[in-house]
This record gives structure tokens, C-alpha cells and sequence, in this order.
């Protein structure tokens, strides 16, 4: 697979995000697969931020250690990446700003004198991310035009001599390498897709999931790397006719939620592993009172506060146990961008049909990483589950909320509606609703609410994803976002001649045992792949009982690169 | 001197099936008869209210009250009340708790809602106690009064709702008293729910099993009513000062009404109710073109 790895390095505020944006669309709208990885630390200024833009002919899965070409705007990013410069690698950089020397002889250092280009255009030394901008596009030959175009669209708002100094400070740093230098990347790519792909991260693709699986109540409170769920709804709220609230804590938007859902509204809640720590109460009081609740928890790694704006994996076992005393609920992951979007959809409808919490499981590096990728297409209908209208209301003797069914779900009734007053309790109750400590009424409303499990492991369909032949020798096993490093892997091993298939786990409760346990019992080497230290899948997966489950393990707060899980595999 | 002119309705339409497990003389049977005869008087139906419920024996009414109900979380039924009021607004939205729940773990909650003028009715059945867990020192319990975790008597300074509720910008700030002619009660409570906002009603009652300081004689030699005075509720700085008056003199009614816009009624994309909106997008397609 042919692929370039071009990484801008700065100080946060020095404009990485948006040189990297522009890079990274200026490829996507020439045809490229694009993959935008970014890396940030926990502060607003300073500091070094990281934007990896990787461009290939074919679908980008995942990020890369290796670098082909690095954009310096300051010494820290050369120091910082230097050692994953491939051989004859590229530097860009302002050397009147920046001082970089170094020992290897190999790399190609291109000199661009960005702020007196900048000035030249009749700008400032910020106009310098442009001129940066223009020396990447000339260098790895990509159309300037889809530049100045998004150039337009950014600084739309901002007027006519804005977007005309940043459309020349592009040209002139366009211009300066095909004027200084004569050895440009030949990368050998030529763009494929003619439709026109969005460029989207994992949080937008899940609240565009929200939006169209019906969601009108979204609450949230700050925080990493969940936010920007929240900031993109909150653009949306007035045009969609949403509520988006950001709320005093958690616990009040987990609660807030949860009134929603009860007065009949597809309520959504984002937040990351310290903030769901805070909402486990109410998750068993949705579960108990059976109400409809979608979660989101975007993880980051832990414990405590742990690296905010890093990504782990490690909360898995934490979801699916969250809540005193027994109870159901949904934990779903999608492992990239296009199941951010339908599983969200989707997810609305569980909630709404069995009638208890569904939590969504993400993390930093799929929520806040960009991917081409097609425009969605919407696979889900929206099904609300049993709700009684007021004819069939008023057709009841009596309303009971909490009645015996066969399937365990009792239809609901909307507040406002008449004739379907009822009491919702999150003490054990009777049919009506009620109080109760009647030891015969807490057995047949606890089995009642463990009756929903049979259906949503019969009605849940694609718990796991597939990929490869039953026949192979090894079996890889991942969840959420490590998918795409994991695929890299399994090409590069069988283009060594192995022979692999995977197997991605989405959904995580109802737990897939039977279908795992089919695939892995004619493996001869099964390898499970976790961002975590623990391996928290891979404990499950040995509880199965079939064999021993080998474990690659990452909890550095980076994604896995490909090369290392077959690194990994190699070394066992 | 109970005669239906005196009592109004009684508010039998409100009326469960269920027996109240409160303990003999508990202030909270007069509470829950006036929240009764208050929804009956306002000429609501069952289904337009929706009540939101605390834990301890005010969140026992939950299964008292003839309307859309939902017991809640300990601390928690005004968050649950907020979602529900700003995913339909036609409901009549009541919250019921107690002392501790509403004023300590709580109480961040109260001045949110206060400050975000939610039009929610909080009614809080004030009894200075912890009371279905035994009796521990609450929140409003008083200075120097001895109790389960209080063994010497408490040192805490009381929480005062009606000052916090003053200066997080409440919109309608009053206190009753479980002792209080019925029909003042039941007054007070129709004023707080038909108050476009946050209406907090710091109900008065004894603990008869559990506080020996806070009688009812004990009220009673101390209550007055503001509404006999010369006071008037439209001043928040007075109020203020007012809300500050306990000991020997108890005032009971509205300290303080004022019209404020609610939180609710600034949602300008709200031409329907969240709850009565189609769950279809239309132009889910555009939304997409934005990414490209």
C-alpha cells in the first residue's frame, strides 16, 4: 500500500491543526485517502502539538510510526520526531526561525523562509502556516487550486483581504520549492475515488449517528476527549430544533438525560471514563426504572485523571460491571468512523425497544482522529418499541407501566398523555409502579427485566465483524479502535504468507461467546489486541475456556502501529 | 371549620391506591393533602403533571400522588425535572424531596435550576432530619441540636435555602409550614406552581419520631405570617434580609416573587415541543456535505 506520512510539529497555537486541516483536505478533495491523527497535550499554549497526515491511494487504516516528510515550526518538533525520519526523509522548516541541526546526512532539509514570504504577501507572520502550507502542496504535487478553494471557505467570514493574503502567501510558498529546489517526493500515487469523500472525525460521525437515529436531547458536561460531540451538536441545536445542554456536572446530565427519555425524547449523553464514573448511579436507576438511555464514553487513558488528551482503552470491563445489583444493559464500539455513525443510529433504537441503558464505547483516537470516508448511508429505521397511544390508553382497564409480558418489556406510556398516569420508580416495584417489598413481586419484576436479554441476543444482529476464512491459523481479536491497526496487520502478514483472519468484537453485552467461540476453536494461535494493560477482552475471552489467549498490549497513551502487532506476532 | 368553602376541593382525583407509611402526626400528610387540593384547585388533570421525586420520606409521597410520577435519585429529582420540563413544556412540573436531599447532596442542583429560572415547582418537606435513615443531622438542622451523628450537638451552621435561593437569582422564594391553615398551605402552593420559574416552597414540618427541638409547639409559638405584615415580597435585597430571621420569629409566605424569563422559553428552535418533533431528518444529506 502506498502511503505518505507527513507530520506538522509546533507549539499549540502556531496553527498545526490548521495547516494539517488544510493538507489533509486539499488530499481529500483531490480523491486521496486521508487518515488526520493528532496529538496534543493537556495545556492551550506551547507545548508541542503533532498533526499526522497521511495520504495513500487506497483506505488509510491506521496511524504510522515512520515519517516521510516533517513540517518544523519550531526545534522541539525536529528533536521530537527526528528518529522516526525515514531514510531521505524531508524537512520543511523557516531556518530564519528555526536553528536545526542534525547528525543524519540522509534527510533533505528544505528552507522556506515562511514569515518573509508571509510579509511579502502583505501579511504577518501568522500568514506563515499558508506559505507552509503552499511548500507542502508543491512538494508532494498536489493541486494548489483545492487549497485556495478551502482558503475561502475558512476565511469566509473574516472578508476578501483576509482570504486574498492567505491565497498568495500560498502561491509564494508554492512557488519557492519549484523555484529553489529541484528533488521533489515521488511518491508514485495517483488519486482513486471520484465521489466526494467527507473528512469527519469519530465524535462527528457519532453525532451525525445521534441526529439521524432521532436524537432531540443532548447533554454533556467538558471533557476530554468527548467535547467535541458536544461542540458540533451545539452548532446544530437551533437549525435541528435539538436541546443541547451543557449541564453542572455528570451527575445532573446523566439525570437530565433521564427525564428526557421518561417524557418520551432520544436523549444522548457524551463524556469520557471519569465523568462516567460519576453517572454509574443513575446508569442502574435507567436500568431499574426502565427508562431509554444512550451513553457515550469517549476513554481516555486512566486511571483518575490520567493523560486527558491521550488514548487508551481501559474501560471496558468498567462499563459492562458499571452499577450496584443486577441489571442489563447494551455496550456497543465501533471501530471506525462509519460505525460511529450507524452504531449511534442504531443505538437509539435499542435503548427505546428494551428499555434500559445503552453505553457506546470510543476513544480518543477514533473520536478525535479525521478519516475520508463515503458519505453515510443511513442503514437503520427508527423503531421506537412498545409506546401506547391514548386510544389504546383508554381502551386499559388500568395502565400498568411495569406489567408481566411474555418478553419482559412492558409497552411505556408518554407523560402528557391521558390515561397513561403512572409512577416510574428506581425502588423495586409492582406492576403499577409502586414501592414494594414483597418478596414475590421483586422475584417476578427482576426475572421480568432479565427476560429482555433472550431477545437482544436473538434480535442484536453483526455482534462481531469477520474478516478473513474460518480456515486461517491465527485469529487476532480487537474491539473499538484498534480495527484499523489490526486489518494493516493482518495485510502485511499475509502478504508474508500467514495465514489470519480477525475477529471485531462490537458488541460487548450481550457478549458474542458462541460466535467467538466458533472461530477460535479451529485457530491454533489466537491473539487478542488491546489498548490497555490489562487486557480486559482478553480476560473474557479466556473465561470462554477453549484455549490460551496471547496478549499484545499497548498503554502508552498512542494507538498501535501496525508494524507492532506484527512485531509482536513475530516475537511469540 | 373544615367546610369545602374554607378547603376548596380536596383533591380526591389525585388520590392512589396506596397506604402512606409515615409515621403517625408526620407533618408530611398535611403537605401531601395541599399538593392534592392545590393540583385539584389549579383544575389540572392527572396526565398534565408530571412530579419528580427525591429519596427519604418525602420522596415517599411518589406513590401518594395521582399523576405522572418518577422516584428518583437521592439529590436527584431536580436534574430529572429539568430534562423532563425542557422536553415538554406543557407539563406542570413538581419536585418533591426532603431537607437532606434537597439541601446537601443536592443543593448544587437547586442553585443551577434557580440560577437557569427552570419553570419547576420544588416543594422540600423541611424537617431538620435524615429521617428515613434514622435521624442524622441534616443540612437545616439547627445549631446546637443533638442528634444521631451530632452526639454533643451540632456545630454546623444551618443551611439557609431561602438566602441561597435569593442569591442564586430565584424567581420565587417562599416557606410554609406543615401546621399552617390548610388552606394557606394549599394557597401557597398553587401561587408557587401557577409562578412562571423556579418556585422553591421550604415546607416546615416536625420529625415526631426523630427531632425533639422542632415541634409542633415549638413552630407554632414562633411562625407568622408575612402576608399579616407590612412586607412586601418585591425586593430581593429585603428579602434578603428577611429570609435571615429565625429563632424567636419564624416568617412564613413569599419572601420574594419577581418575573424573569425562564431558561426554557429562550429556545428560540422550540416551536414544538422536543417531544412532539418528528425523529426524521431531512436534510441529514446537507449536514454531510459540510465534512466534505
Amino acid at each position: 500500500m502506498k502511503k505518505l506520512s507527513i507530520i506538522i510539529g509546533g507549539p499549540a497555537g502556531s496553527g498545526v491543526k490548521s495547516i494539517g486541516t488544510m493538507l489533509a483536505k486539499s488530499a481529500s478533495r483531490s480523491g486521496f485517502s486521508v487518515l488526520g491523527y493528532i496529538e496534543y497535550p493537556s495545556l492551550i499554549r506551547g507545548g508541542h502539538n503533532a498533526y499526522q497526515v497521511i495520504i495513500s491511494e487506497d483506505k488509510t487504516y491506521c496511524a504510522t510510526k515512520e515519517v516521510d516528510i516533517l513540517v518544523c515550526l519550531d526545534r522541539k518538533s525536529f528533536d521530537l520526531h527526528e528518529h522516526d525520519l525515514v531514510k531521505s526523509a524531508a524537512v520543511i522548516f523557516d531556518d530564519e526561525e528555526v536553528k536545526i541541526d542534525s547528525n543524519r546526512g540522509d534527510l533533505h532539509f528544505y528552507h522556506v523562509p515562511m514569515t518573509e514570504l508571509a510579509v511579502k504577501a502583505g501579511g504577518a507572520k501568522i500568514h506563515g502556516n499558508s506559505v507552509a502550507l503552499g511548500a507542502i502542496l508543491a512538494l508532494v504535487g498536489l493541486d494548489i487550486k483545492k487549497a485556495y478553494g478551502l482558503i475561502e471557505e475558512e476565511f469566509k467570514k473574516k472578508g476578501e483581504s483576509v482570504i486574498s493574503v492567505n491565497k498568495k502567501a500560498l502561491l509564494l510558498g508554492y512557488e519557492y520549492i519549484g523555484k529553489t529546489y529541484s528533488l521533489k517526493i515521488d511518491h508514485q500515487m495517483t488519486s482513486k475515488s471520484k465521489k466526494p469523500l467527507m473528512y469527519i472525525s469519530g465524535n462527528e460521525a457519532m453525532a451525525l449517528g445521534a441526529i439521524a437515529g432521532g436524537c432531540r436531547f443532548y447533554a454533556a458536561y467538558p471533557m476530554t476527549p468527548s467535547t467535541t460531540i458536544l461542540h458540533y451538536l451545539v452548532q446544530k441545536e437551533r437549525q435541528l430544533g435539538m436541546i443541547v445542554k451543557q449541564m453542572e456536572d455528570e451527575i445532573s446530565v446523566i439525570n437530565a438525560a433521564i427525564g428526557a427519555g421518561w417524557a418520551g425524547v432520544r436523549s444522548f449523553v457524551g463524556t469520557s471514563g471519569g465523568g462516567f464514573s460519576l453517572m454509574v448511579e443513575a446508569l442502574g436507576f435507567a436500568a431499574m426504572a426502565e427508562v431509554p438511555l444512550v451513553v457515550a464514553n469517549v476513554q481516555r487513558p486512566g486511571p483518575s485523571t490520567g493523560l486527558p488528551t491521550w488514548t487508551e482503552q481501559s474501560d471496558l470491563k468498567f462499563v459492562l460491571g458499571a452499577g450496584h445489583g443486577d441489571f442489563l444493559r447494551i455496550v456497543a464500539a465501533p471501530g471506525d468512523v462509519e460505525e460511529c455513525f450507524n452504531i449511534t443510529a442504531e443505538s437509539f433504537n435499542w435503548a427505546e425497544k428494551y428499555q434500559l441503558p445503552v453505553v457506546l464505547l470510543s476513544d480518543k483516537y477514533l473520536a478525535e482522529s479525521f478519516f475520508t470516508t463515503d458519505k453515510f448511508n443511513q442503514l437503520n429505521k427508527i423503531e421506537r418499541g412498545k409506546i401506547l397511544s391514548k386510544k389504546e390508553l383508554a381502551d386499559l382497564e388500568q395502565y400498568k407501566r411495569y406489567d408481566y409480558r411474555v418478553d419482559g418489556i412492558s409497552p411505556r406510556s408518554i407523560p402528557g398523555v391521558k390515561g397513561g398516569e403512572a409512577l416510574s420508580n428506581s425502588d423495586e416495584h409492582d406492576e403499577f409502579g409502586f414501592s414494594t417489598e414483597e418478596t414475590e413481586v421483586r422475584i417476578k419484576q427482576m426475572d421480568k427485566r432479565f427476560k429482555k436479554l433472550g431477545l437482544m441476543e436473538a434480535e442484536i444482529k453483526n455482534k462481531i465483524k469477520f474478516y478473513g476464512s474460518k480456515e486461517a491459523d491465527i485469529t487476532l481479536i480487537g474491539w473499538g479502535s484498534t480495527k484499523g491497526a489490526i486489518l494493516e496487520a493482518q495485510e502485511i502478514l499475509k502478504a508474508k504468507g500467514k495465514s489470519v483472519n480477525f475477529i471485531q468484537v462490537i458488541v460487548l453485552a450481550p457478549f458474542p461467546s458462541k460466535e467467538i467461540k466458533k472461530i477460535i476453536s479451529s485457530s491454533n494461535k489466537v491473539y487478542v489486541i488491546e489498548n490497555n494493560k490489562t487486557g480486559q477482552l482478553a480476560d473474557m475471552i479466556e473465561g470462554l475456556g477453549s484455549m490460551t489467549i496471547n496478549r499484545i498490549l499497548k498503554y502508552d497513551g498512542r494507538p498501535f502501529f501496525a508494524e507492532e502487532i506484527v512485531k509482536q506476532i513475530n516475537n511469540f | 371549620m373544615f367546610t369545602k368553602e374554607y378547603m376548596g376541593t380536596t383533591g380526591k382525583d389525585f388520590d392512589t391506591t396506596y397506604a402512606p407509611t409515615w409515621c403517625p402526626g408526620c407533618g408530611n400528610y398535611a403537605i401531601l393533602n395541599a399538593i392534592k387540593a392545590a393540583l385539584a384547585d389549579l383544575d389540572l388533570k392527572n396526565h398534565e403533571v408530571a412530579i419528580s421525586y427525591g429519596i427519604g420520606c418525602a420522596g415517599n409521597m411518589n406513590n401518594l400522588i395521582k399523576t405522572y410520577g418518577i422516584h428518583t435519585l437521592h439529590g436527584r429529582s431536580l436534574p430529572v425535572a429539568e430534562g423532563i420540563k425542557l422536553s415538554n413544556r406543557k407539563l406542570k412540573v413538581i419536585a418533591i424531596a426532603g431537607d437532606g436531599d434537597a439541601f446537601g447532596i443536592g443543593a448544587n442542583h437547586f442553585i443551577q435550576l434557580a440560577r437557569r429560572n427552570i419553570d419547576v415547582t420544588y416543594i422540600v418537606c423541611d424537617n431538620h432530619r435524615y429521617s428515613l435513615t434514622t435521624g442524622q443531622t441534616s443540612p437545616t438542622t439547627d445549631l446546637g441540636d443533638k442528634t444521631k451523628t451530632s452526639l454533643y450537638g451540632n456545630i454546623e451552621e444551618p443551611f439557609n435555602p431561602l438566602t441561597l435561593a435569593l442569591a442564586s437569582d430565584g424567581s420565587f422564594v417562599s416557606r410554609g409550614f406543615a401546621g399552617m391553615a390548610p388552606v394557606k398551605l394549599k394557597n401557597l402552593i398553587k401561587e408557587a406552581i401557577n409562578h412562571k420559574g423556579f418556585s422553591l416552597v421550604d415546607v416546615l414540618l416536625p420529625c415526631v419520631t426523630f427531632n425533639d427541638l422542632n415541634t409542633f409547639p415549638w413552630y407554632i409559638k414562633r411562625v407568622y405570617e408575612l402576608d399579616a405584615t407590612k412586607y412586601r415580597p418585591n425586593d430581593r435585597n429585603k428579602a434578603f434580609v428577611k429570609a435571615q430571621e429565625w429563632g424567636d420569629k419564624i416568617p412564613l409566605g413569599v419572601f420574594y416573587k419577581s418575573d424573569r424569563l425562564t431558561y426554557e422559553d429562550q429556545q428560540p428552535q422550540l416551536t414544538k415541543e422536543l417531544v412532539d418533533q418528528d425523529l426524521h431528518i431531512s436534510n441529514l444529506s446537507q449536514l454531510m456535505d459540510e465534512f466534505v
